[in-house]
């Protein structure tokens, strides 16, 4: 079925001609600054299928490295990117890129310069709202240390804040101070990933034997099956019942947040949480006992 | 002479196919314990501060065995190894001791930084010593044998004075490291520079084959109108790659045969089936030799399994 041509190197790259060679490093060295400068010429010695140089075929490595890395960067920095958009974060990025390539070889690493960049890039000093954001971040990054120690989680934990401010920035009122309201906010949004955190940690860290026996017996599905219903009976219930349900039990605010966020009192809070676990309670036993 | 006295490294790595382990998927590997052969990740992925990548790598690595992929260690760099780089890939080897643990003929630092691709090298003597020594180098700090993968090219360099396949055998006999087929780099280098694809093979050290790599890749074209494909790692495995996977386990017999999909990740039932065809074909190529043992590549009974490489070397534009 396969016409092995055994031992053949027909067409294995011989060489043709000898050409007097770069050092490596010299070579290596010019390959890298035309790879990350599309300004420079090609690197010579490199060379098609018919000896020839090829400009196209050097822009896939040119085109690998850049594109990847502002993927990276675009990883790292969501909150710039929805701010900016695709098109003035891609240039921006483009720069950074060949102003600063990665030291390491751990991408997760890569981009701490990136804000600073930016401070930098004259068009983005052009958005105070953007360099807003820029100036506050270390602020931000202090009062979520207080709170949580895990570097990937303190990153994860300013951006959610990021985010948060930027999706509901209209709601700060510009006659009161603007201090308090961002550290009410970023707190509140520390407690809420420490807790997030806490949580996960009881589900994840005990992946024991008996563990994976009990999923292997097939309960993992009516546990699926349980929580769709259960979603499915809270969406029924009226609408301040279940903004009571969702806020107090599934977001585990407090009642005070819980009524500056909906503007309810903590009286009526109370009420309608009662009467929704009373209401769930009738609903989910209706099921198991047909 | 370091080969010698390497652990082998491929003791605990059964010759089934597996897939490289993508975020979107640790739940459903967690929850379900799905029937693959290994998972294999980026060293680099893992060499972060911590959080969620290493809590469930550790919950996969205690049901699967493991394949470490190195991604960023530049074998091929004129400059020394990063020592650093090296010390943190020894941890993570203490940490996981995964069943294999393999690099790329490339390079990809430089004074200027880390460039984040594999990039070519020039088959020449020089460039060999260098090689070597580095392997040399990162198995005695690892303390193990490593695979050395082909790369995937898109030029070549005027000076080279060696074949890809035969620099590639030259370095695994001097250093005693084993090698990582990609039978899709195979067939991308081959396309890109007009080489053929089966005589390619066919000079390589197929008996030091420890692990093959198999991956879709995307197609383009360079100014002058020749066809030029990109290792994209973003579709399923082209027909022909299956055909030149098929070419070599008739040679080698079963190998632990990895599913590399990076970009555009699928859903994990698209990527389990991947594996599952790759289960197939070694299961009917395996189940051939034992029918017929002096069966040698010669029209034995079992279904073929795609074009035969040897007729689409053609590609647009080659001489």
């Amino acid at each position: 079925m396969i016409d092995t041509a055994r031992g053949s190197t027909r067409n294995l790259p011989y060489p043709a001609r000898r050409v007097r060679a770069a050092s490596l490093a010299e070579q290596q060295a010019a390959f890298a600054i035309a790879l990350l400068d599309a300004q420079q010429p090609l690197p010579t010695g490199l060379q098609g299928p018919d000896g020839q140089p090829s400009a196209r075929r050097f822009a896939v490595y040119r085109n690998n490295v850049v594109v990847g890395l502002v993927e990276t960067l675009k990883a790292a920095y969501p909150v710039i990117l929805r701010l900016v958009g695709e098109e003035f974060f891609v240039a921006m990025a483009r720069m950074y890129v060949r102003a600063e390539p990665p030291a390491s070889p751990i991408m997760l690493d890569y981009g701490a310069g990136f804000p600073r960049f930016i401070g930098q890039f004259e068009p983005a000093t052009a958005l105070p709202y953007l360099r807003l954001l820029r100036e506050i971040t270390p602020y931000l990054r202090s009062l979520v240390r207080r709170w949580i120690k895990d570097a990937w989680d303190i990153e994860d934990a300013v951006q959610d804040i990021l985010l948060t401010l930027h999706s509901i920035r209209h709601t700060y009122d510009p006659s009161r101070p603007f201090g308090p309201w961002l550290v009410g906010i970023a707190n509140r949004r520390a407690i809420d990933k420490l807790r997030r955190r806490g949580r996960q940690a009881l589900r994840e860290t005990p992946l024991t034997a008996e563990h994976e026996a009990t999923i292997a017996a097939a309960g993992n599905s009516d546990d699926a099956l349980e929580k769709q219903h259960l979603e499915k009976v809270i969406n029924d219930l009226p609408p301040i019942q279940r903004t009571a349900v969702d806020l107090l039990k599934l977001k585990e605010m407090s009642l005070k947040e819980a009524s500056d966020a909906t503007g309810l009192s903590v009286a009526s809070l109370k009420m309608a949480t009662h009467r929704a676990l009373r209401n769930l309670r009738n609903l989910l036993s209706d099921r198991r006992d047909p | 002479m370091p080969g010698s006295t390497l652990k082998p490294s491929h003791m605990r790595m059964p010759k089934r196919a597996g897939v490289g382990l993508k975020a979107e998927h640790y739940r459903t590997i967690i929850e379900t314990s799905p029937d693959v052969g290994f998972f294999e990740v980026h060293a680099e992925n893992y060499m972060g501060a911590g959080g969620p990548p290493h809590r469930y790598l550790s919950a996969i690595r205690d049901r699967y065995p493991l394949s470490l992929h190195g991604v960023g260690l530049s074998i091929g760099a004129d400059r020394p190894l990063d020592k650093d780089h090296l010390s943190r890939l020894r941890r993570l080897i203490d940490r996981y001791e995964p069943a294999l643990f393999s690099e790329h003929l490339a390079w990809s630092s430089h004074d200027a930084g880390f460039l984040n691709d594999l990039l070519p090298l020039p088959y020449t003597n020089a460039m060999l010593e260098r090689v070597a020594e580095h392997i040399d180098q990162v198995q005695a700090s690892i303390g193990r044998q490593m695979l050395l993968e082909n790369p995937s090219t898109y030029l070549s360099f005027a000076e080279s004075t060696w074949s890809e396949p035969e620099f590639i055998a030259e370095i695994v006999r001097r250093t005693g490291c084993g090698l990582l087929l990609d039978v899709n780099n195979v067939h991308v280098a081959c396309t890109n520079q007009c080489w053929n694809p089966v005589a390619y093979l066919d000079a390589c050290p197929l008996s030091d084959v420890q692990q093959i790599h198999l991956a879709g890749f995307a197609t383009d074209a360079d100014e002058k109108h020749r066809t030029l494909l990109i290792d994209a790692h973003d579709r399923p495995v082209a027909e022909m790659v299956w055909a030149l996977y098929a070419h070599v386990i008739e040679r080698t017999g079963p190998l632990p045969t990895l599913i590399e999909w990076d970009a555009n990740v699928p859903s994990w039932p698209t990527l389990k089936a991947e594996a599952e065809h790759a289960q197939i074909v070694m299961a009917d190529i395996d189940g051939a030799r034992r029918r017929a043992p002096s069966f040698a590549g010669s029209t034995g009974n079992h279904r073929s399994h795609g074009a035969a490489p040897a007729q689409s070397r053609s590609g647009g534009g080659c001489p």
